[in-house]
């Protein structure tokens, strides 16, 4: 089962690059764009910080295929 | 430290190791690689903490974990299969395969004066010739390299996997 995820559309909706939002989490550009394009699935801690910096849920976030 | 001093650093220890290696041989002292070497890999590991212009975060860690896991893994077999096979080889004669062994009525003698001439060695007449046991080094040269190509080999599978090299279109 292939997890999905909307941080592109969140990303998009806070006009943010993946360099920025990378550099707001501390992690690499390549992981957030591994993470949007389903290469790379986040451990709990990075998926609720991101969920929270986009003040969301992680429910919402991320979802399974 | 920046990473290119780190990766400059290295490549000079490298090059010393490949010295200290060489100067090992010559001078027949295997503590002289053995301990230059755990000093150097100790250094490295202590040098690679104060790197401040590299970002490793969980995806890389992960990479990393999985590339060592693996590595190991088939290092293992890899060194169980080759030295079993190798040990098989040395001792065949006790487990009488007498061709592959050394024979002293029918083989020349490696040293002038015999076997026993060898110090640091006492071979056993007709028992393990020291060309054969100069298979194993030979064999152990072999395997580290075999190593280092499946841990660069893994470590591009998995960092191609977690998309280390993806480019997005944005």
């Amino acid at each position: 089962m292939k997890m999905k995820n909307k941080i592109k559309v969140y990303r998009a909706i806070h006009n943010l690059t993946q360099d920025a939002l990378a550099k707001e989490l501390g992690v690499t550009r390549q992981t957030i764009l591994a993470i949007e394009k389903g290469k790379y699935d986040p451990s709990l801690d990075l998926a609720f910080k991101i969920s929270r910096y986009f003040h969301t849920t992680v429910e919402d976030l991320f979802s399974y295929d | 430290m920046k990473k290119n001093t780190f990766y400059i650093i290295s490549g000079l220890f490298a090059i010393s190791l490949l010295f200290l290696f060489w100067l090992s041989i010559l001078l027949s002292n295997p503590v002289i690689i053995a301990v230059s070497f755990l000093i150097e890999a100790v250094l490295l590991f202590v040098l690679k903490r104060h790197i401040t212009d590299i970002v490793q975060d969980e995806r890389s860690i992960l990479i990393e974990m999985k590339t060592a896991s693996a590595t190991i893994k088939t290092a293992a077999v890899l060194f169980v299969t080759v030295n079993l096979a190798m040990i098989v080889y040395v001792f065949s004669d006790s487990l009488g395969f007498h061709t592959l062994t050394y024979n002293r009525s029918l083989n020349p003698m490696l040293f002038p004066s015999g076997f026993e001439s060898v110090p640091y060695f006492p071979v056993p007449p007709e028992m393990i010739p020291i060309s054969v046991l100069g298979l194993f080094a030979v064999m152990q040269i072999v395997l580290l390299v075999v190593v280092l190509f499946i841990y660069i080999g893994f470590q591009f599978y998995y960092a191609h996997k977690f998309g280390e090299w993806d480019e997005d279109e944005e």
